[in-house]
């Protein structure tokens, strides 16, 4: 569904954020996108949403480039950014002047996430505090039932409870032809919604890999201090070792702050654990 | 999935109106304030002079609707160069033409209508009220004058240059325009200044005694109507493809 | 529900099947959640949720009807009786024994504890 091929990128002539990047992303999935402080996570979502064109190479949605940033192309992309200012209109009047240039847009939807959300609808998009801004937003993305729906940090200035909302709207939201992308540093508020990992590090993808191969093939837990068979990346914990091994027969939670790491380490050891 | 590309009037009105909704309040405040200025300088004229000047105010009116106007063009794309909210209107699924020709039409066309109508009823409203407060005689404006067409077609070619100018600069276009304006006169007048300096040499100024008689039409009749051509068919259009290309390869 | 740290998500899901199954809120051949209502209750991926349905199905617990959705099986309670007894006794007995080892505690004891709190 998305498929980007040997993408360049830099903001300036001799600084290279992306170098030959390759990504494939399939409908029916819901992707984390890791990365460390200024790894490019944000610029990437602006690469795949045309906001951004790329020095060379090129991201493709249905097989459409979507720098051509056709009527086509845009109508099953949304952003839902980290930073953003709303106009100062009501929400029925936002709806009103946007909806309509996305076909599948569902009203009925909307009013149910906003529901969901606890977002009234009476006042200036303005008056409201950051999180509701960000909770209608992503509500207006999701009734836009685009192919794909890009966010950046969309828990980020949510309280718990939104957090909570969150997470359930998602699941009740995401469809078999949908392919959401969800850039994130707060691995545990979203770590149960999302179904692939995505990590990117020097301008590459250094990893991509679904949660089930993932705890198929890898078992995350303590073990004693003195123990170094089979580990593939390890952190001191308390009393022992926080570490990724081989699985071999029982199946454990993906810790996806501890996979991190371990990729960020050295992420071949990890890529040829899952791929054998 | 191909018919959606094509250029579509549904979505230009679209445009149009998520534009208008979200600058009325701009748009209204200005015009209100321009009218209130405009009613207190003719009831003012009328006072000392005795009568209504019509005349005069139609020329201030009209100078009001050319500054008021670029003023408006060059924030056409105000929401583009916000960065927290250029991001929504790039990923707007429309063409980049419609996108185009929204904010033009709107700054353009539309509103130079738009205002020369609210000029006419300010203008009646005036002359009715200068009548019965201080006994002259009304006179009505009517827009549909032959300079009164032309001055709205000089607005809209002018207006090009500062519809560019919107989209070039990132903040404070209007001024920029206008400096860049003077800037590309300046240096366009020098130029041309040298060149018929050397093209003429002792010719020193044009009239039927030193100038052959082929020369001599090619300069009173030949070059105004080519430079009248330029103007009226060339200029926006020249202005606008360039704006077309600009917004198009805008980023982010 | 919480979701203890160290098993999958679906693993906690299913085994939360089987204790409703066990608790007999669910009985045979009765219509359970939908893979999409579990995952909303549960503020998981649908596709998580799904892979507690496919393991169940695999152990036969479960049985989904086309278009419909998914039913306890017939020996739906006997399957989980067996699948939970041994997961408790290759998992949880052996943790037990060794702290029961540890904190000097004899299975005559033990025995005691448990008909007390019968």
């Amino acid at each position: 569904m998305i498929k980007i091929e040997n993408l360049n990128f830099g903001y300036k002539k001799n600084q290279k954020l992306f170098r030959e990047l390759n990504l494939e992303l399939q409908p029916g999935n819901i992707y984390g996108l890791f990365g460390m402080n200024g790894a490019g996570k944000t610029t990437l979502l602006k690469l795949m949403s045309g906001m951004l064109f790329p020095k060379s190479g090129d991201c493709h949605i249905f097989n459409r480039n979507v720098a051509s940033r056709l009527p086509e192309v845009l109508a099953n992309i949304y952003v839902i950014p980290e930073e953003f200012v709303l106009p100062p209109v009501t929400i029925k009047t936002f709806v009103e002047l946007n909806a309509p240039f996305y076909p599948r847009f569902d009203i009925t939807l909307l009013d149910k996430y906003l529901r969901e959300f606890e977002i009234s609808n009476d006042k200036k998009l303005t008056a409201y505090s950051y999180g509701q801004k960000k909770k209608f937003l992503i509500a207006f993305g999701l009734a836009t039932q685009t192919n794909v729906l890009l966010m950046d940090e969309p828990t980020n200035g949510l309280d718990i409870p939104s957090k909570s909302q969150f997470r359930r709207i998602m699941a009740a939201a995401s469809t078999e032809d949908q392919c959401i992308i969800i850039s994130t540093h707060q691995v545990r508020d979203l770590a149960s919604i999302i179904d692939h990992v995505i990590i990117l590090e020097n301008g590459k993808i250094i990893f991509k890999e679904s949660l089930m191969d993932i705890s198929t093939k890898l078992t995350f837990g303590k073990v004693k201090e003195d123990t170094t068979s089979g580990i593939l990346y390890a952190e001191e914990v308390l009393g022992g070792k926080a570490a990724i091994r081989k699985n071999t027969g029982q199946d454990t939670a993906v810790d996806l702050e501890l996979l991190f790491n371990g990729v960020i380490k050295n992420s071949e050891i990890i890529n040829n654990a899952i791929k054998s | 999935m191909e018919k959606i590309n094509q250029f579509s009037i549904q979505r230009l009105f679209l445009l149009m109106k998520r534009h208008s909704v979200m600058n009325a309040k701009t748009w209204l405040i200005g015009l209100g304030a321009l009218s209130g200025i405009l009613i207190i300088i003719a009831l003012i004229q009328s006072y000392s002079n005795g009568f209504f000047d019509l005349e005069s105010l139609v020329t201030i009116g009209t100078i009001f609707i050319f500054i008021g106007g670029f003023i408006v063009t060059s924030a056409a794309y105000n929401e583009l160069h916000t960065p927290a909210r250029g991001q929504f209107y790039l990923i707007l699924p429309a063409n980049t033409l419609e996108k185009l020709l929204s904010n033009w039409l709107l700054s353009s066309a539309v509103f130079v209508v738009v205002a020369f109508v609210l000029l006419s009823v300010v203008l009646g409203i005036t002359t009715l009220l200068s009548s019965w407060v201080f006994n002259t005689d009304t006179a009505f404006f009517n827009p549909f004058t032959h300079d009164n067409l032309e001055n709205m077609g000089v607005y809209v070619v002018v207006q090009s240059i500062f519809f560019l100018g919107a989209l070039y600069f990132r903040k404070n276009n209007f001024i920029k325009t206008l400096l860049s304006v003077f800037v590309v006169m300046f240096g366009l007048s020098i130029i041309l200044g040298f060149l018929g300096w050397v093209i003429l040499g002792e010719f020193n100024h044009i009239s039927d005694e030193n100038l052959p008689e082929s020369n001599f039409v090619f300069f009173t009749e030949t070059l105004p109507q080519i430079a009248r051509i330029i103007f009226w068919w060339l200029t926006a259009p020249f202005f606008l493809l360039v704006s077309y290309f600009k917004l198009k390869e805008r980023e982010v | 529900m919480e979701f203890l740290e160290n098993q999958p998500i679906y693993m906690q899901i299913a085994d939360n099947f089987c204790e409703n199954i066990l608790l007999e809120k669910w009985k045979p051949n009765e219509r359970i959640p939908s893979v999409r209502d579990i995952a909303i209750t549960l503020e998981v991926n649908p596709n998580t949720a799904m892979r507690a349905f496919v393991y169940l199905q695999e152990k036969d617990i479960i049985y989904n009807k086309r278009g419909i959705g998914y039913f306890v099986s017939e020996d739906g309670y006997q399957k989980a009786l067996e699948l939970k007894r041994a997961e408790f006794i290759e998992k949880d007995l052996p943790v037990l024994m060794k702290t029961m080892k540890l904190l000097d505690i004899s299975c005559k004891e033990m025995e005691t504890l448990y008909k007390e709190t019968e």
